[in-house]
């Protein structure tokens, strides 16, 4: 009976860690998943840019957007490759600075 | 010579460690990695948000950025739109939307940019369309649930959160873009049934804990036990997550206006846990607790905790804590790191994985008393480790005062 137990409770506490894992990968690929866009900050992309040139990091696809023209629309990133956008942080209160087609001009 | 220096003051150092008890060494070493993994993720998580705006102000070709307003033009040099980033308050965490508004006031597109909320929770916010609906109305339109946008149940905070971030970013377009600002938002102190149930749930403890006679004390006990599972799970579904406990560390602090329960609830246990080093929650109002006890009401079901597993299963528990703070702090998703089966029992909502475990800890409770609190839930070792803190810092401090006394 107690050999019987211990086995029931090892077992439990087993099966309760790797259900714990699997939903700590569900809720990892829920997020990338959920409609956030994610772009890297620009710590990420300076990283990224010193490490190597042709890394790139997208915004995830299927990523929904919602807008008038048409409900909802499958994102295409507008930078795509890591390398063609310039690692600027843009939250910089009073700069104005210009996006167009591939990157920043100030 | 250098080198023997420092090779003996390495030695010295570690005595000095080693003269530390165990559970002081773990406790030095988690906040350390705690710090580290909250500046890992305050640094590298972030947006760039001008390459989106065409996706919230259609026709866009090229974007100017003036200070927190981002402004639209089209292929003929005209404005297109406005664009801003709007924060509100979620479940856990705060909720960032880019929105975008023509030039005649009407919202022309929405864009999560960041949410950290539970997953489960925001995928009700996708299946229920509830961004779409603010697409085309009015800026100066109240853009609240439940008037002109339908609310979302079981998933009211994350909800409130994205309603929240949409009217932010608008006040800004309206004020930098449009130049009609809107007035100010009027934001009433929400103080309901769960707020007092809270309250008088927090002062039945601490007076059931005051009383001598234990047949009383069971009784109250079984009371706060029964209303908690009732008032806090069942009708509001508002138990204590690690979420909450990583959305303090990261910061994400509600408005008070509209979170109270928030408060009361995290801050009367930290408070209460701190000060008098008593757990107010898990054995007194928690409410799936509570569920387990009443399965093992049933089978007369006792705690097993063989003494050989003992110091494996403690630090087990105490890993799994860890790392869903570990991970929270480093994704800045309070909501990613929560494992607990709390909403798939109160809101009957969870994936697959999240029924299965729901199941087998409900099928445990028949065998093993209150099996995921004592071997799996992330809130006991928290309680342990602000224990162990307040020890530590209070021996420290008994000793500091002698030595001052002395000298």
């Amino acid at each position: 009976m107690e050999k019987l137990k211990k086995v029931l409770l090892i077992g439990f506490v087993f099966a309760g860690v790797v259900l714990v894992l699997i939903v700590w990968v569900q809720g990892i690929n829920d997020t990338a998943s959920s409609g956030a866009a994610y772009q890297p900050s620009a710590t990420t992309t300076a990283f990224m840019t010193l490490i190597q040139t042709k890394a790139s990091i997208s915004i995830p696809s299927g990523t929904p957007i919602f807008n008038q023209q048409d409900h909802i629309q499958t994102l295409v990133p507008p930078v795509s490759p890591i390398q063609q956008s310039t690692p600027t942080q843009i939250q910089t209160p009073n700069a104005t600075q210009t996006w167009i087609a591939n990157g920043y001009s100030e | 010579m250098d080198q023997i220096q420092t090779a003996i003051a390495g030695i010295k150092r570690l005595l000095i460690l080693k003269s530390i008890p165990f559970s002081r060494r773990v406790f030095a070493v988690s906040v350390i990695l705690a710090v580290g993994a909250w500046v890992y993720g305050y640094f590298a998580n972030g947006t760039n948000v001008a390459p989106l705006v065409p996706n919230v102000i259609p026709g866009t070709s090229r974007v100017e950025i003036r200070g927190n307003l981002y402004i639209g033009f089209n292929q003929n040099g005209d404005v297109a739109g406005y664009a801003a980033i709007g924060q509100g308050q979620g479940y856990a965490g705060p909720v960032e939307m880019l929105v975008g508004i023509n030039p005649a006031g009407e919202i022309t597109g929405v864009q999560i940019i960041t949410q950290r909320e539970t997953p489960g929770f925001f995928r009700l916010i996708i299946n229920h369309n509830l961004v779409r609906q603010f697409v085309g109305l009015k800026f100066n339109a109240p853009l609240s649930l439940g008037q002109d946008v339908d609310a979302v149940s079981g998933a009211t905070f994350s909800a409130e959160g994205v309603a929240a971030s949409i009217r932010a970013a608008v006040r800004t377009i309206a004020q930098n873009g449009l130049n009609s600002p809107l007035p100010p938002e009027q934001k009433p102190i929400q103080f309901g049934i769960p707020e007092v149930a809270l309250l008088g749930l927090y002062a039945a403890g601490y007076f059931g804990h005051k009383l001598r006679s234990a047949q009383w004390k069971r009784r109250i006990r079984w009371g706060t036990l029964l209303i908690g599972m009732v008032v806090v799970g069942f009708i509001y579904t508002a138990p204590l997550t690690i979420a909450q406990i990583i959305s303090l560390l990261s910061g994400y602090w509600p408005d008070w206006h509209n979170n109270l329960y928030w408060y009361l609830l995290i801050g009367g246990i930290l408070f209460v846990t701190t000060v008098d080093a008593k757990n107010p929650y898990c054995s007194w109002f928690c409410p799936f607790g509570a569920v387990q006890e009443c399965l093992a009401q049933i089978t007369h079901a006792k705690l097993y905790r063989p003494r050989e597993l003992n110091g494996f299963f403690t630090w087990l528990q105490r890993g799994l804590a860890f790392t869903a703070v570990l991970l929270g702090l480093v994704m800045r998703r309070p909501g990613v790191a929560s494992y607990e089966p709390f909403a798939t029992l109160f809101d009957l909502r969870g994936t697959a994985p999240e029924w299965i475990f729901l199941g087998i800890v409900l099928l445990a409770s028949l065998v093993m008393y209150r099996p995921f609190c004592n071997y799996l839930c992330p809130l006991d070792p928290v309680f342990d480790f602000i224990s162990e803190g307040r020890r530590w810092t209070r021996e420290s401090w008994q000793l500091l005062r002698k030595k001052i006394w002395k000298s």
